[in-house]
């Protein structure tokens, strides 16, 4: 091939010549042109001296020299530094990482903007690649360092020259970028190199010229030393192994045969197809299974001196391969060709079929079934049941590995199975395994075992592990009441994760009785001064489980009965205040109403908004003032010598009395919220229209026109002695 | 560059790729790539280092005491991972098996090893068994002295083999080859192809039976090269000198069957493959079978070879001493164990290596190995007798097509009184019957003077009949 080896030829005669002098040389010795360099200048320099030493990742990312010349050798040694940088990611990255589609997608973008001014003429040499181009030859890659260096690659195989063309197509410099990215990882010494692959990928586009990589200096047949024949016996000594004489002995025995029927014969193209699919890549996997089944037949024959041993790597390889393809069909197969060996030597079949399902295997499994439907195959369960033990230690060891949402999905299907025969172990293992695995476990129990579930979940419901705080959410959730007890429930108010708690008490407040009113309350006076959201759930749920004694106590905490309880604001936390406003949200009547109003007068801007809040969602829910009065009417409220006129109020759980003049209402004074249960006795006159209420903290006097219908709307509820809600009155279920 | 809509796709493209070296990953032995090196980079300082101190000190001196048996325990411990250990140095560089050492450039080991070694006109050498102490320092030894200015390593050769070092071998200095060679000479580089596809099949018998790893790499260059060279026909009849029967016999079937593959159209990448996997298929006839090491009670016991009906899994268990799956591992494996395979064999039918093999060592024994041997075409027709039974149809039909009425070798006597052999395949079905061919006797039964061409698809003359027996 005619090169300029000997002179420099100058792209553009007026580019100054910037090389530094050692790059100046080396252009000398190997011809060709040095295009203007990006070379550090003495500051970055300096800069460097203080800098940390580059990671591997760094470094073997670091980009090739940015070289610069004609379009076409610029983009040229752009292209090939995304090559060459793709190649070198796969030693630093898992094939499937987001950052090499980053690469990947220079790697098109960049080849394109190259081959679209022309074909990639490049001749390899140790350390560089050179462009034939229009204008001379240029180098365009530059990389010294072997381990980096493409152009090392390249030239440590034989290859001498690369040649793209500019209809190439993508899958062609695709599989170019696979064979050298093979290379740089180092990958099948023994079986490849990049001439050997490059041939065996026959492509369309790409040509490639090489030699055999490093030859004797001097031509085979002029031995420098003189071509002597003993030079040559001496070389060529016979083999110390001989093969016998007689080898592929006795010959077959063939009949004569009838030479007029040999005749040129067409093989059809499906036959032909069918040849091809018989070695193809997709058929790698039977062949496999096809080697080892034949290799463990001759281990079981006791004449053939072929052993376990003998056989045992290539079951392991096989084995890896169908795990990491996914070949569960062919897995089993195999796996089946194993325990075949169990009459010949049970311990040896064991132990190999104990490695179809260990830790390692399973989580190949896992990572490659993945990429299917989400279904459990079948051929694992077979696989499982084919090899008999417990299979739980290996399948938590594989979840640790395989987080995969696809993978994870698997593993609890799989643990399912365990669970159906060991809910014990699976129970047993919860509080021993990190909390990723723990929660899957969980699950996997909530599905199969549900109180085995909760069992398991009561252990660890005290841990601040988020996965096992979402796992013990979920059980919260989704769990029946016959399996989660109001009291479990109760126990686990010990969540840290407040998320938990919340949804622990919107539960409690749906199927809770008035029995756990108490824990409720202990709970809201536990609460600190920020939980705001908790208590308002704490109030929520008293307000469900008990509406009554709820009406009575978050009332008064949140508009206290007594005067001076009113004077005063109440004594209470701002918790309470909020547990009780929400609580009160729940529960219909007027008395809820005016007591949160009486607050939102009182408090500052946050619970106002609280209150605010309520009292809309109050109406929404139709729970407002009016709803579920049984009677009311003007009338006038006599204590000592004051007569307050106002409104009367009775619905089924209150008697209030509303003042009508606005200095009543702030003092407060006349304001009245009485609970029936707290009545015993009401007398009428009804000449007198008046109507005196007496009750277990005095009696209180009214008349108007009200007073009568609203004393006798009293009595009858006070006759009928149901004061409890009813659906639609005052409660919140 | 125009856009294949199959992988345009980034994520296909990384899918594709993934794939591809995740299966690669399977078949790298990271553990032997990275022991070779770190044993390598070690065996090659301590080298260089005695070698050093052969300027300073006498080979008695106990200075030599460690570094001698530091370089055992290394050349030990490569045996130990690869068998014969190839050491080569070429332009600043030292591989060792192929794997490159890497050596402090700063010290400049590699080059100055270089030079030690040139000084005898060394640039390589294999050690095929590990080095006792004394061997070892009489192996140092020689490359201290000074070298023979005339033939330095013929001499060095000679002074290791009478010193009882013949298991190490020498070769010449190595270069890059910079640009691609004259290739104009085709004849004579097939020759030299097939020549050293021979030798390599002797090393293979040599290296497998002597307990060594499969090296495959170099076969598959070799059969790259065979594939290459165009038309197989020369080779079908033009044995390699100075090689052995099983070589010739090996070199023979992996051309058929290669002619074969071309016939079935196999990608070649398979082609390859199938010229790896022939070029492998009997070395099983290399093992030893009831080999016994000395005993205080008994000598060595070396063992015998297989026999036939044991030498295909004997090949297999070779094969498979390669680390790492690989799915030519596979075919070489399948196609050892069932190149005898009938092909309606009870059992299920053998891999279509197997019966590539089982046509081509058939139609060898018949026309080369003997002891009856036929004429090709009588080969041919013997085969198409069994096809069905013995053999596959396809195959037969395949090697039918490639090679020819006439096959290479073929003696044929033309109705114009000359006397012809065929020496070429054919190159499709126009010319199937009539081959190009080598006057063997002008119609007045004289040889010719010089290589005289005959293409009987351009000749007048007729085929008159197939000669049944040699002319002298």
């Amino acid at each position: 091939m005619a090169s300029s080896h000997d002179s420099l030829q100058p792209v553009d005669p007026g580019l100054p010549s910037s090389a530094p002098p050692g790059l100046e040389a080396a252009a000398t010795l190997m011809g060709g042109v040095h295009l203007d360099e990006g070379v550090p200048t003495l500051h970055d320099t300096e800069g460097e001296l203080e800098a940390d030493p580059p990671t591997l990742e760094e470094e073997m990312l670091a980009d090739d020299r940015t070289l610069t010349g004609s379009p076409h050798a610029t983009a040229t040694n752009a292209a090939l530094r995304a090559l060459a940088r793709a190649a070198r990611s796969f030693l630093i990255y898992d094939s499937h990482n987001e950052a090499i589609r980053q690469f990947l997608r220079d790697y098109q973008s960049a080849a394109r903007e190259a081959l679209a001014l022309g074909p990639l003429e490049l001749e390899v040499r140790p350390f560089e690649l050179v462009l034939a181009g229009d204008l001379g030859d240029e180098v365009v890659y530059l990389q010294r360092e072997r381990d980096k260096s493409l152009a090392f690659r390249l030239y440590r195989d034989g290859v001498r020259r690369l040649i793209i063309q500019p209809d190439v197509e993508w899958g062609e410099l695709l599989r170019l970028l696979e064979i050298l990215s093979i290379r740089y990882t180092g990958v099948r010494q023994q079986e490849d190199d990049i001439v050997t692959l490059l041939w065996k990928a026959g492509f369309k586009h790409i040509e490639a010229v090489s030699v055999e990589g490093f030859v004797l200096a001097g031509d085979d047949d002029m031995d420098e030393e003189g071509s002597s024949e003993a030079a040559r016996e001496l070389r060529r000594a016979g083999p110390r192994v001989e093969v016998p004489n007689d080898w592929d002995r006795p010959f077959p025995e063939h009949g004569g045969g009838d030479f007029n029927s040999v005749r040129y014969r067409v093989i059809a193209p499906h036959v032909l197809e069918a040849c091809h699919h018989e070695v193809s890549s997709l058929a790698v996997g039977r062949l496999a299974v096809r080697l080892c089944s034949d290799m463990l037949a001759l281990v079981r024959d006791p004449v053939d001196p072929t052993s376990l041993s003998d056989v045992a790597g290539l079951v392991d390889e096989v084995r890896s391969l169908l795990q990491a393809d996914g070949q569960l069909d062919k897995l089993l197969d195999l796996a089946h060709a194993v325990a075949d060996l169990r009459s010949f030597d049970a311990d040896a079949a064991q132990s190999t079929l104990e490695r179809f399902v260990d830790a390692r295997a399973l989580g190949r499994i896992l990572h490659s079934a993945a990429r299917g439907e989400g279904k459990l195959p079948p051929e694992l369960v077979a696989l499982l049941e084919l090899v008999p033990g417990d299979h739980l230690p290996a399948l938590v060891a594989a979840m640790g590995t395989e987080r995969g949402s696809g993978s994870r999905a698997l593993a609890r299907q799989l643990i399912g199975r365990e669970v159906e025969r060991r809910p014990e172990s699976v129970t047993a293992l919860v509080t021993a395994v990190d909390s990723e695995i723990a929660s899957d476990l969980l699950r996997a129990l909530s599905e199969v075992a549900p109180a085995r579930a909760v069992e398991a979940a009561s252990k660890v419901v005290a841990l601040m592990e988020p996965p096992l705080q979402a796992e013990v959410h979920h059980l919260v959730k989704t769990l029946s009441d016959s399996i989660l007890s109001q009291s479990t429930l109760l126990e686990w108010m010990v969540a840290p994760e407040e998320s938990t708690r919340l949804a622990i008490l919107a539960r409690l407040g749906r199927v809770g009785d008035s029995n756990v009113y108490v824990a409720l309350r202990r709970h809201l006076e536990s609460l600190s001064g920020r939980a705001r959201e908790e208590s308002s759930a704490v109030g929520v749920a008293m307000a469900e489980v008990a509406p009554d004694r709820a009406l009575e106590e978050l009332g008064d905490i949140v508009r206290p009965r007594t005067f001076i309880g009113r004077m005063s604001g109440g004594a209470l936390t701002g918790v309470q205040v909020w547990a009780g406003v929400s609580g009160l949200g729940m529960l219909k009547g007027d008395y809820p109403e005016t007591a949160i109003r009486w607050r939102m007068e009182r408090c500052g801007e946050d619970l106002y908004k609280h209150c605010q809040r309520t009292l809309y969602e109050r109406r929404q829910r139709g729970f407002h003032a009016g709803a579920g009065r049984l009677a009311e009417g003007e009338a006038r409220f006599h204590k000592g010598f004051l007569a307050a006129p106002g409104r009367l109020i009775l619905t089924a759980h209150m008697l209030c009395f509303r003042p009508s003049r606005a200095m009543e209402r702030w003092m407060g004074a006349a304001q009245l919220d009485l609970p029936l249960r707290t009545l015993d006795s009401v007398d009428i006159d009804d000449q007198a229209q008046s109507l005196t209420v007496h009750g277990s903290e005095g009696s209180w006097t009214f008349t108007g026109e009200a007073a009568v219908p609203v004393g006798s709307a009293l009595m009858a509820a006070l006759t009928c002695g149901d004061r409890r809600s009813a659906p639609g009155d005052g409660g919140a279920r | 560059m125009s856009d294949n809509g199959v992988v345009d796709d980034i994520q296909a493209s990384q899918d594709q790729l993934g794939a591809a070296l995740d299966r690669a990953r399977l078949g790298e032995d990271h553990d032997l790539a990275s022991q070779v090196r770190d044993a390598g980079e070690r065996f090659v300082r301590q080298l260089f280092g005695a070698l050093r101190l052969t300027r300073i000190h006498d080979l008695e001196n106990h200075a030599f005491d460690k570094p001698v048996r530091d370089l055992c325990s290394s050349v030990l411990a490569l045996d130990e991972l690869l068998g014969a250990v190839h050491l080569v140095t070429v332009e600043g560089q030292v591989y060792i098996n192929d794997v490159r050492v890497r050596l402090d450039e700063r010290l400049d080991t590699a080059n100055q090893l270089g030079r030690e070694l040139g000084r005898h006109d060394v640039g390589g050498l294999s050690l095929h068994r590990p080095l006792d102490e004394p061997q070892m320092k009489a192996l140092v030894d020689a490359f201290g002295q000074e070298p023979d200015p005339d033939n330095p390593r013929s001499t060095l050769r000679e002074h290791l083999r009478e010193n009882g070092l013949g298991m190490v071998d020498l070769v010449g200095a190595y270069r890059f080859r910079v640009g691609d060679e004259d290739k104009s000479a085709q004849q004579v580089d097939q020759q030299k192809v097939r020549q050293r596809a021979a030798g390599l099949v002797d090393a293979t018998v040599d290296a497998l039976g002597s307990d060594r790893m499969p090296n495959p790499l170099p076969v598959r260059r070799s059969v790259t090269e065979l594939l290459e060279g165009g038309d197989l026909g020369d080779g079908l009849t033009d044995d390699p000198a100075h090689s052995t029967p099983f070589a010739r016999h090996t070199l023979r079937v992996t051309m058929l069957a290669v002619v074969v593959g071309r016939q079935l159209g196999l990608p070649d990448e398979s082609l390859q493959d199938l010229g790896v996997t022939a070029m492998f298929h009997d070395v099983g006839y290399a093992a030893r079978e009831g080999a016994r090491p000395a005993t205080d009670d008994a000598p060595a016991d070396p063992g015998y070879a297989p026999p036939f009906e044991r030498h295909g899994a004997a090949g297999a268990r070779m094969l498979l001493r390669q680390r790492g799956f690989h799915e030519s591992k596979v075919l070489r494996a399948l196609g050892a164990l069932h190149s005898h395979t009938r092909f309606d064999d009870p059992a299920g039918r053998p891999p279509l290596f197997g019966r590539i093999l089982h046509v081509c060592e058939s139609y060898d024994a018949m026309t080369v190995l003997g002891p009856d041997t036929r004429e090709p075409p009588a080969a041919l027709a013997a085969l198409q007798g069994e096809a069905g039974r013995r053999y596959d149809p396809v195959v037969v039909q395949a090697l039918v097509n490639g090679l020819g009425r006439f096959p290479p070798g073929t003696h044929l006597k033309l109705s114009d009184g000359r006397r012809v052999r065929v020496t070429a395949l054919p190159k499709g079905r126009a010319d199937w019957g009539r081959p190009r061919c080598r006057l063997v006797h002008d119609a007045a039964g004289l040889a010719p003077a010089g290589v005289v061409e005959v293409d009987l698809s351009t000749d007048r003359a007729r085929v008159a009949g197939i000669l049944t027996s040699r002319p002298v």
